[in-house]
């Protein structure tokens, strides 16, 4: 899976740099921000809201509002990397997105234990978002749109698979429909991922609490 | 200050920022004490994380998300591999706007 998901992420990368160079950034300046910020939804945000010169402090809280989802997605992965060395956890954390943390919780719940799964899928994405980017950069509009070929679909479709393992069963849906409800209506009217962050936290509640009042029941 | 100092200034920000977001909440989680209530939720937070960045794909946007999905389910259903579930939603969305 590491190998297609690194081609997908040179798809992304190229998208970004046709709009960096457009945007006005050298071809350094564009690499060094996918090498380190490595992020694609907030990179390309912050190409919508680039000004010259840009706004340092504005960019960057757009861009920590953007990846807020991030702090949640970490804090799912205690009971992972709390067993890891300090350089492993924290190097994984580094290089962990949206894909390869999906696709490490899936596997998972699937019986997977090594967390290496979610280091060594994030290196490949980094991988392919930096040539990517410098690929997008140099070739610029002459790419034409990205849409055409159905890229910016992967992402939807992607998580849509990752959700099947991670499937509650029908008579435990009702944290998921929870999570659904708050991030659709926080989506709709706050800026950034905290829609993400709510979700997240709201049906993670309302089924550790659900499954609190079944323990005591049974217990 | 020149402006290509601010442009560095601004992608370094960008960068720790988000470097911040990602070991944050490892972080935070080692002042939450284990066990109980916060194991359960926890087992319960990839699910509702998934659902919650799925919902607004699925039913704030146009028709190709929706498609996209269906497709990436149903390919992944016939217990093909994943990379065909994915490229597959690609394919068609790109040939339905193409048509369309």
């Amino acid at each position: 899976m590491a190998v297609p998901l690194g081609v997908a992420s040179v798809a992304f990368g190229l998208g970004f740099g046709v709009l960096a160079r457009e945007t006005g950034l050298e071809l350094a300046e564009a690499l060094v921000m996918s090498a380190t910020v490595f992020a694609g939804a907030s990179q390309m945000v912050a190409m919508g809201a680039w000004t010259d010169p840009p706004a340092i402090l504005a960019l960057t809280i757009l861009a920590v509002t953007i990846n807020i989802r991030h702090v949640v997605m970490g804090a799912a992965l205690r009971p992972w990397m709390q067993s890891l060395s300090f350089l492993k956890s924290h190097a994984t954390l580094a290089v962990m997105t949206d894909v390869n943390w999906a696709m490490g919780m899936a596997a998972r719940r699937k019986g997977e234990v090594d967390a290496a799964i979610i280091l060594g899928s994030g290196c490949a994405l980094w991988v392919g978002w930096v040539s990517g980017t410098a690929i997008g950069h140099t070739l610029g509009a002459a790419m034409g749109d990205p849409k055409a070929y159905g890229i910016d679909v992967i992402v939807p479709a992607f998580f849509a698979l990752m959700l099947t393992p991670l499937w509650p069963g029908w008579r435990k849906t009702l944290p998921w429909l929870l999570a659904a409800s708050v991030a659709l209506l926080l989506h709709r009217f706050v800026p950034g991922t905290w829609y993400v962050v709510a979700g997240g936290l709201a049906g993670a509640a309302l089924g550790g609490w659900l499954d609190g009042r079944a323990e005591r029941r049974h217990g | 200050m020149g402006e290509e100092m601010h442009v560095w200034l601004t992608i370094s920000g960008m960068a720790v920022g988000t470097l911040l977001t990602r070991i944050g909440g490892f972080w935070l989680m080692r002042l939450v004490p284990e066990g109980g209530f916060v194991s359960r939720a926890l087992s319960h937070l990839p699910g509702a994380l998934v659902i919650s960045i799925l919902a607004p794909y699925a039913l704030d946007g146009d028709w190709s998300a929706p498609v996209a999905i269906l497709v990436a389910v149903a390919v992944g259903r016939l217990g093909l591999s994943a990379i065909f579930a994915v490229f597959g939603a690609c394919a068609l969305v790109a040939f339905l706007r193409l048509v369309i």
